[in-house]
């Protein structure tokens, strides 16, 4: 069979409903008492209580920018729960996870992903995390892999106190301070200092409540000299409400270390997705992104990466699909702050069916990174004349050593390339699909081979219905 | 003297993070600047415009500075209308020197030629001025326009730059701006391609040092089907000078075939300088091709090198760039006020005896375009 044959792709894989009956659901809105309800649920440290409510009066006071970015009319805070859970306890074995999460992450491939290729697991169902679990071998290295909330109660408080939203500030924007007072899950990492991971963390998250918000907090220290690669997957059934994601990942990259994470992002479309995801990176130290942007209704996502150390280095690889109700504004942004460093941002974009794709970067040089070099490079694919893309790169060098180069394209697939094709046999969709999918090839080679898999699989979804 | 502020000047239609400081730009201008005693000169007779001729133009630093520049060049001296037909090519002369600010409104028929100057200059002794320029054109069907622009003024000096220009089907723009001093300079020019096959080339060069602040906002709205645009942004940053520029690219629904393209190329020579850049495309077609790049940077190890064996250091190299920009604001002066403002700035920047030699360089070289003087 055709490897670019549509018709055989199963749809249910992303897009099943179970029933949320026993759950514990707190009511719509945001309030101070649902906040120190959520505080309370955890037995949290009066610091993170007082951090959340801080976050929230934050909150009350920010405003959405209002001459950029899609808009998020449609979300409605007093609509949205802030915590559901089904009082499972986290798990860590899948036989003692309840039924029909586990039946959930099945489908979605998890424990069987855990057992052939992963480190280590953790999955989160709505607010909470119902599995954690990572191989003997790697915690006899010392490498913590656990829920937030379970390191919150261990040796590791001070440590999570020290760095808990100080990337990412409640004061960075409205959706940060939003995340500051309700987060709930996530995970936290540890890999002690010359530790080298061989296969990779992954944690998966699951918003299965209509009308919820999901607001996990990752946050990854990687001391000097080690490397992680670490996975994050996302999915959430289709509803006609409105979802909320404002996740926030913190990622700390010691001297000489080299952290790569790794996302494929398949939010069901009436998924707000408000995430923010930031690193700092030591002396010597490497941070690589690779980021899939297919699902959400709307998307503001940019994971930035500042340069701190001396000769440090990122790397951002990434590809947005936006399709038929989509809005997606995503791309990075890179803070050069010291010398010697580099950044290489490539990004590729789709347009479908009225969908609209924005790319949205910000490259800092600050007057200390002599001889710091970025390249930026962005290629936008329109797929129809019903679609959009866009593509707004912006540029502050402050530096006269520095070096910057921006280059971004827009076009369509040629006519020639798709008659050469069908001459050769396959048809107009099938044609279309090929080009897409090399397209988005730069992007597929840097992810394991179960998510490139999983990647091309969401490409051929999306090119469904292509033609006519 | 009382002074107004101008704000969200240079606003590009797609803008981004506020906190980059990069969205707009504000200037001081004085609250009221006319002096109907001025004499500003036009090399062809003013025609009445029909009232509706420029209606619902858009302009590309925005309607603060439009309405600011219309109130202040409020005397019938600073205000032209020339309407241009087939019958004979026109020139359009706008030279403005310290505090003058005019409006002109340029509407050419079909098949229609014309070459607008605007040159502003001033002299050091001049007291601290705001010169600013409004300018309208609007081009019918095969219409051919060449715009060329100089600022050059005195880092004491300001400058208001708001241009608006609507091309019919088939019609042309060629348009060559030089910044070449000022201590703020803010230029704003829109382009509307809404009719087919027209075209727009774009050639932005500058020169910024001390610590003057330069703002640049271009945006091409290519609307008509298989339309044109090529633009190019170069320039020398040195000293503590700030560069901002915003360059658009909007490829509009049903403009199938469009083809734009933005480059910017910078050097950074000075310890002090910022440059910002915002280089934007706007895709709302399948059928077209967009791009733009940008290079920032100093002179490279390579060049350093390859200089070196020859004797020349990276001040000689970045001399040899800034005067390169000046060499062709003197070469390709459309007037003699442009070429004179040019050697101004040239005797300033690079001493008299290289003024002199490009002075005579000049003399024997045949302007681009032909000679418009």
């Amino acid at each position: 069979m055709s490897a670019s044959n549509v018709s055989d792709v199963d749809r249910s894989l992303y897009d099943f409903v179970k029933p949320e009956e026993g759950y514990e659901r707190f009511a719509d809105g945001l309030t101070p008492d649902i906040v120190r309800a959520i505080s309370s649920k955890k037995d949290e440290p009066d610091w993170m209580l007082e951090l959340r409510l801080k976050s929230l009066d934050i909150y009350q006071d920010l405003r959405m920018p209002s001459n950029w970015g899609p808009s998020i009319e449609g979300l409605d805070m007093d609509h949205i729960s802030t915590y559901v859970t089904s009082k499972a306890k986290q798990a860590k074995n899948w036989d003692e996870v309840p039924t029909e999460i586990k039946d959930t992450f099945e489908k979605l491939g998890i424990p069987e992903a855990e057992r052939t290729s992963l480190a280590g697991v953790g999955a989160q169902y709505d607010s909470e995390l119902v599995y954690h679990n990572m191989r003997e071998e790697v915690a006899e290295q010392g490498v913590v892999y656990s829920g937030i909330e379970e390191a919150l109660h261990g040796p590791y408080e001070d440590m999570i106190r020290e760095h808990f939203m100080s990337l990412v500030p409640p004061t960075d924007h409205k959706f940060a301070a939003l995340h500051g007072a309700v987060w709930s899950g996530g995970s936290f990492v540890y890999v002690p200092e010359g530790v080298h991971l061989d296969f990779p963390l992954q944690s998966y998250f699951r918003l299965n409540a209509a009308g919820a918000g999901q607001f996990e907090h990752t946050l990854i220290i990687v001391e000097p000299g080690a490397d992680l690669h670490f996975i994050e997957g996302c999915s959430a059934p289709k509803y006609n409400v409105a979802n909320l994601h404002a996740g926030c990942v913190e990622l700390f990259v010691g001297k000489g270390a080299r952290l790569r994470y790794s996302t494929i992002e398949n939010w069901s479309k009436n998924m707000y997705n408000l995430n923010t995801k930031r690193a700092r990176v030591a002396e010597d130290g490497v941070m690589e992104w690779v980021s899939g942007s297919f699902g959400s209704h709307v998307s503001y996502l940019y994971p930035t990466t500042i340069l701190a150390g001396a000769r440090s280095s990122c790397e951002f690889t990434g590809i947005t699909f936006a399709g038929a109700t989509q809005n997606l504004d995503t791309g990075c942004k890179v803070v050069l702050a010291a010398p010697d460093t580099k950044a290489s941002v490539s990004t590729k974009s789709l347009s479908k069916s009225g969908g609209v794709s924005t790319f949205r970067s910000s490259v800092m040089v600050t007057r200390n990174a002599e001889r710091a070099r970025a390249s930026v490079s962005c290629q936008s694919l329109m797929l129809d004349d019903q679609s959009r893309s866009d593509t707004i790169p912006a540029m502050d060098v402050r530096c006269k050593s520095a070096s910057v180069g921006h280059e971004a394209t827009i076009g369509r697939i040629s006519d020639d390339t798709i008659l050469y094709l069908m001459s050769r046999g396959a048809t107009e969709q099938e044609a279309r699909t090929m080009v897409v999918n090399g397209f988005a090839n730069p992007i597929s080679k840097e992810l394991p081979l179960e998510y490139a898999v999983e990647m091309n699989n969401l490409i051929k979804l999306e090119m469904e219905g292509a033609i006519g | 003297m009382a002074t107004s502020t101008l704000e969200r000047l240079n606003t590009p239609p797609a803008q981004t993070w506020n906190y980059l400081r990069i969205n707009d730009a504000v200037l001081e201008v004085p609250a009221i600047a006319n002096d109907p005693a001025r004499d500003y000169s036009a090399s062809v007779d003013a025609t009445p415009v029909r009232p509706d001729a420029h209606a619902g133009l858009e302009m590309g630093a925005g309607d603060a500075a439009t309405a600011w520049l219309t109130s202040a060049a409020t005397s019938a001296a600073s205000r032209h209308t020339v309407r241009v037909s087939s019958d004979s090519p026109q020139l359009v002369e706008v030279n403005l020197s310290a505090g003058d600010v005019t409006e002109t409104n340029v509407e050419l028929g079909p098949d229609a030629e014309a070459t607008i100057v605007v040159t502003a200059s001033a002299s050091p002794a001049d007291a601290p001025s705001t010169t600013g320029n409004l300018l309208r054109i609007t081009a019918a069907r095969g219409a051919r326009v060449t715009l060329a622009e100089l600022v050059a003024l005195p880092d004491s000096h300001q400058h208001l730059d708001d241009v608006g220009i609507e091309l019919g089907q088939g019609a042309s723009i060629e348009v060559r701006q030089y910044v070449l001093g000022a201590g703020t300079a803010v230029l704003g020019l829109a382009a509307n391609l809404a009719g087919a096959r027209s075209s727009l080339t774009l050639a932005t060069r500058y020169l910024a040092r001390g610590r003057e602040r330069l703002d640049l906002n271009h945006v091409v709205r290519m609307r008509g089907t298989d339309t044109r645009a090529q633009v190019d942004e170069s320039g020398v940053l040195d000293d503590d000078a700030e560069k901002t520029l915003r360059a658009t690219i909007d490829l509009v629904r049903g403009a199938k075939g469009a083809k734009g393209r933005e480059q910017e190329t910078v050097l950074v020579a000075g310890d002090g300088v910022v440059n910002k850049t915002l280089p934007v495309i706007l895709c709302d077609e399948d059928d077209v091709a967009g791009d733009h790049g940008a290079t920032i940077g100093s002179v490279s190890q390579d060049q350093l090198s390859y200089l070196a064996d020859r004797g020349l250091t990276e001040e000689d190299a970045t001399e040899l760039f800034s005067s390169a920009v000046i060499d062709d604001a003197v070469l390709s002066a459309p007037t003699g006020a442009f070429r004179d403002a040019a050697l101004a700035i040239a005797r300033d920047l690079l001493g008299d005896q290289a003024a002199n030699d490009l002075a005579e360089a000049e003399a024997s070289f045949e302007p681009r375009g032909g000679d418009a003087r």
